[in-house]
């Protein structure tokens, strides 16, 4: 999976994740910590108790909880920036200001307080494209966000460009697609936890639209692939991060209906928004950082059932 | 469209853009008010204001609680021309520096919004400074958008908001991306000015590098006429409003010494290649009917005229 000379890379090197306690946060620790990561953790709460590692309570929108933090983060050389506000919301009178707080604002912050660090992995969005003018698409298609977090994801990523200039740090950012599998939260307007609790609650899935639209969501363990890869490449660049395989909406959530187990049926809602494939095209990060998603999602959506049917039998 | 009756706020209506468009729109016979720090700075525009042909608002869009006091006197707006903005760095360092550009541009700009009630229409004054170091030449409104610097990335992000805002709301948006307006009441200390004021006083003009770059100058009364129009236009959408020709810095400094009858020698200071920068304005000629009069030579004698009559004494 991963070259001897990457984890090489990780040797000595301090590295700092950002949003840790995060679903992606959570497994990304794991998976460093396996690779002999130095591993430092920050977030407003602690990861849980079965994950060990450092960790430092901080919000970054707070230039004081950064400065209590100070000795601490003094000496990171590689960040890992998944902190974010997830609301994908159009109302930018009431949701905008934070966003531009948290992600905004915060990256600066946080910036600001590790003056020793040379590479940046930046989680940013297919959000910042909008609706797809072509597919598959790639890195150059326009950027168009449709919504506050993809307008604060992609002022984020241009802050750190411009950052990488005057500094000479570089700055990979992974534009990642819906990520699902494991562990995903409910809410946030993602389709696929959404189901699957309707599905387990033998209540209708509900779908808005005819459901044709397809995407290629990413399992959650190939996206912490993609991440580990970045985190590892000293080097500056955009690159899209999805999955091997673009499926509809109805096609998934008739896959979970069959998986789970569940006799109900989807109950389509009319909407005219969502009819839209989006496909990302993940060449660049196949060629230029070795990203390999193994994940099928038929193995996916069966790993992410599965996980639900132990967390609720708990 | 004639703006005759309709009420006007104009953003950043003290500085140069601003206070000439506030002149022509009070000519148009539209209810003007204006918003900014400080209603002193132009002779002609004070007396608008004393005259009370003007409302002006004291306002600094940085500090949200200025906006609230003003609200009330701003929800009847029909049309916004949102030009203000910090031009340059009002702080030494970086992360200063930016954290007051996303708080004076893009969390103001939000609290601005909240207190628009009734819009019929937006021109918000974005800039050459979202391109970056532009991928091609001429520059249109497709080339990609890679700010070099935190201005421009918040202006970018402010287009980004207000795109999803004016979609949301139904309310033509234009965002007018200006190249280096020039013309009287130039404030700024860019190298136009500053060859103007070395010229009038007989001093040298340095220009760095090879004098070679070229740049698009755009008049002020032309960059007005496409404010104007984009103020009614019914579609809205992104215009680059330059002279759509491009003038090297040599040359520049020559014509400038040439209109002024100055003694001042020109001299070259070794740096690094700078980036050249013109403008394709067919959109905005096509959509805006925008076609700008003003020659470099007949507009630096005009500035050139204003410079003489405010120059302090040394």
């Amino acid at each position: 999976m991963f070259s001897s000379k990457q984890i090489k890379a990780l040797e000595g090197r301090k590295v700092l994740v950002t949003g840790c306690s995060g679903q992606l946060g959570k497994r990304l620790i794991v998976k460093l910590a396996s690779v002999g990561a130095k591993v430092s953790g920050m977030d407003i709460i602690p990861p849980g108790e079965d994950i060990k590692l450092d960790f430092i309570r901080c919000d970054i929108r707070n230039q004081s909880d950064l400065k209590k933090a100070g000795k601490r983060l003094e000496k990171m050389d590689i960040l890992i920036h998944l902190a974010s506000a997830i609301k994908d919301s159009k109302d930018i009178l009431n949701d905008a200001v934070p966003s531009i707080d948290l992600n905004v604002t915060g990256t600066l912050n946080l910036l600001e307080h590790l003056p020793s660090l040379r590479h940046v992995c930046f989680t940013s969005s297919y959000m910042v494209y909008g609706s797809p003018g072509y597919n598959p698409v790639d890195e150059l298609h326009p950027t168009d966000p449709q919504n506050i977090y993809g307008a604060c994801k992609l002022a984020t990523e241009k802050y750190l460009r411009v950052w990488s200039r005057g500094c000479g740090s570089s700055v990979g950012i992974l534009r990642l697609m819906g990520v699902y599998g494991p562990g995903t939260p409910p809410g946030g307007g993602r389709a696929i936890p959404r189901f699957i609790e309707k599905a387990m609650k033998n209540e209708p899935l509900v779908i808005h639209g005819k459901g044709r639209s397809r995407r290629n969501y990413v399992y959650i363990d190939d996206a912490v692939d993609a991440i580990v890869h970045a985190a590892l490449s000293p080097k500056s660049g955009v690159w899209n991060i999805g999955g091997p395989e673009a499926w509809s909406v109805k096609e998934i959530a008739s896959a979970i209906i069959a998986f789970s187990g569940s006799d109900v049926e989807p109950e389509y809602i009319v909407a005219a928004d969502h009819e839209l494939d989006f496909i990302c095209d993940i060449s660049r990060a196949k060629k230029e950082l070795g990203f390999k998603p193994e994940t099928g999602m038929k193995e996916g959506l069966n790993a992410e059932i599965a996980h639900y049917s132990t967390r609720d039998a708990r | 469209m004639s703006l005759n009756g309709k009420s006007i706020l104009v953003t950043g209506g003290t500085g140069q853009l601003g206070s000439f468009l506030v002149e022509r729109l009070v000519k148009d016979k539209a209810y003007v008010t204006v918003l900014g720090r400080n209603p002193g700075r132009h002779e002609s525009l004070a007396k608008l204001i004393k005259s009370g042909k003007v409302l002006f608002l004291k306002c600094d869009l940085a500090d949200i609680r200025n906006i609230e006091k003003i609200g009330k006197q701003i929800a009847d707006t029909e049309y916004l021309a949102h030009l203000s903005s910090a031009m340059e760095p009002v702080y030494p360092g970086f992360y200063e520096n930016a954290r007051h550009d996303i708080a004076l541009n893009v969390r103001g700009t939000v609290s601005l919004m909240r207190h628009m009630g009734n819009l019929n229409g937006i021109s918000f004054a974005s800039s050459m400074a979202v391109y970056g170091a532009p991928a091609y030449n001429p520059v249109d409104e497709k080339c990609p958008a890679e700010p070099l610097n935190s201005y421009g990335v918040c202006k970018l992000t402010v287009e980004k908001l207000l795109q999803i805002y004016s979609k949301r709301e139904n309310i033509p948006l234009a965002i007018l991306r200006y190249s280096s307006i020039y013309g009287p009441r130039n404030m700024s200390t860019r190298a136009l000015p500053t060859f103007i004021k070395n010229a009038l006083r007989g001093n040298d003009l340095v220009i760095k590098g090879d004098g070679k770059t070229a740049r698009d100058y755009v008049f002020v009364d032309d960059a007005v006429d496409a404010t104007l129009s984009a103020l009614g236009h019914k579609k809205g959408g992104i215009f680059n409003i330059g002279y759509g020709k491009g003038c090297s810095i040599e040359s520049l400094a020559k014509a400038i010494v040439k209109v002024s009858g100055s003694k001042s020698r020109i001299r070259k200071a070794p740096s690094p290649k700078d980036f050249d920068f013109i403008f394709d304005i067919s959109r905005a000629r096509k959509e805006l009917r925008f076609s700008p009069k003003t020659g470099l030579e007949q507009g630096l004698n005009k500035e050139i005229e204003w410079h003489r009559k405010h120059l302090p004494r040394q």
